[in-house]
């Protein structure tokens, strides 16, 4: 079961329309190191992690990144909002326009849709959390780049801050992965 | 209800920090000082200095909230981040008892900033009671709007 809060995790407020960093930004969102990707991922394997923290820790985690997803699509929905359909074009977000107007849909910089196969699930919790830490530093690389390309303070702001959760998150899954390698026999499922 | 706050100081290493006595009352200090305080970790992303790695010369983005329903708000979003962050460090270590009294003292502190925000400005959860004429639920602004 989840609750909604009618409130963003961190706040957004992009005030200027900016169509060519939506199109890179995006892949945040619907991208191999995006985070709908992460809140699958996690979600999808905390059922057969072999204690209670690990599916404390995957429940938890792939909660928040739902709430980055939120963070993401605010971001992208106000980098488009009221941008006519030359200014789309202009932007290269012309079959944007055709298929999605001005409405935010997951996609990577290039335009390739969300898939599943971005995250695998393998029931090893060794494999699944050595994949988790993995996808925590990719998507704190991809912000770093997202940086790079640009200089605006309304979205520098939240792109520091959902770096930095990458490397708690990373952080926490080191830590439980390191104790499962630490006491694997022990946590060998039982047959 | 997101035009009332500014980013400020995100990339100057000269700025201080501003000190949460200024805009909000500050929680107890934390027992462990590795942690930062629920405003400073708020900012930062990150509530274990320890744990905190910056980029480049950038710094958090410091976020000021322009009236009352901007700083109602951002006492909301720093607690309920200080007390989520304590969440995550307790799924993996659930026997730290320090980290629990402090877990559930700061979800108290959520509970009543959360009351106050929306005994003024309407619902962030559907628990909130309606008026009887209107739903406040979907009365309010949707927090991707810009106003």
């Amino acid at each position: 079961m989840w609750k909604y809060e009618k409130r963003l995790q961190y706040p957004v407020s992009i005030r200027k329309k900016d169509l060519a960093f939506a199109k890179q930004l995006i892949t945040q969102y619907g991208g191999f190191a995006g985070e709908l990707a992460a809140a699958l991922r996690y979600l999808n394997q905390r059922y057969t992690m072999p204690d209670n923290r690990g599916k404390a820790l995957l429940t938890d985690i792939g909660t928040e990144e739902l709430a980055h997803v939120e963070i993401l699509s605010t971001m992208l929905y106000q980098l488009m909002k009221d941008a006519t359909p030359e200014e789309m074009k202009a932007a290269g977000l012309a079959s944007h326009y055709a298929e999605h107007r001005n409405a935010i849909y997951p996609l990577d910089a290039n335009g390739v849709p969300f898939t599943v196969t971005y995250f695998a699930t393998t029931g090893d919790p060794l494999a699944d959390l050595s994949e988790d830490m993995a996808a925590e530093e990719k998507a704190r690389a991809v912000y770093e780049s997202l940086i790079d390309l640009t200089d605006n303070p309304d979205i520098i702001g939240p792109l520091l801050w959902l770096r930095q959760r990458e490397i708690v998150h990373f952080n926490r899954f080191k830590e439980l992965y390191d104790d499962y390698k630490k006491n694997m026999n022990a946590i060998q499922p039982r047959s | 209800m997101n035009n009332n706050f500014r980013y400020d100081s995100y990339r100057n290493p000269n700025m201080p920090m501003l000190n949460q006595n200024q805009i909000l009352p500050t929680p107890s200090v934390p027992s462990n000082n590795n942690l930062a305080e629920p405003y400073q970790g708020f900012l930062q992303g990150n509530l274990f200095n320890n744990l905190y790695v910056g980029y480049k010369n950038y710094r958090p983005a410091r976020i000021v909230p322009n009236n009352e329903q901007a700083e109602l708000l951002l006492n909301v979003d720093q607690l309920s981040f200080a007390a989520h962050e304590l969440n995550l460090y307790l799924d993996v270590h659930p026997s730290d008892s320090n980290m629990i009294a402090l877990f559930n003292k700061y979800q108290a502190m959520v509970n009543d900033a959360v009351n106050e925000y929306e005994r003024r400005y309407g619902p962030l959860s559907i628990t909130f009671p309606s008026d009887r004429n209107q739903f406040s639920w979907e009365a309010y602004s949707w927090p991707w709007e810009v106003d």
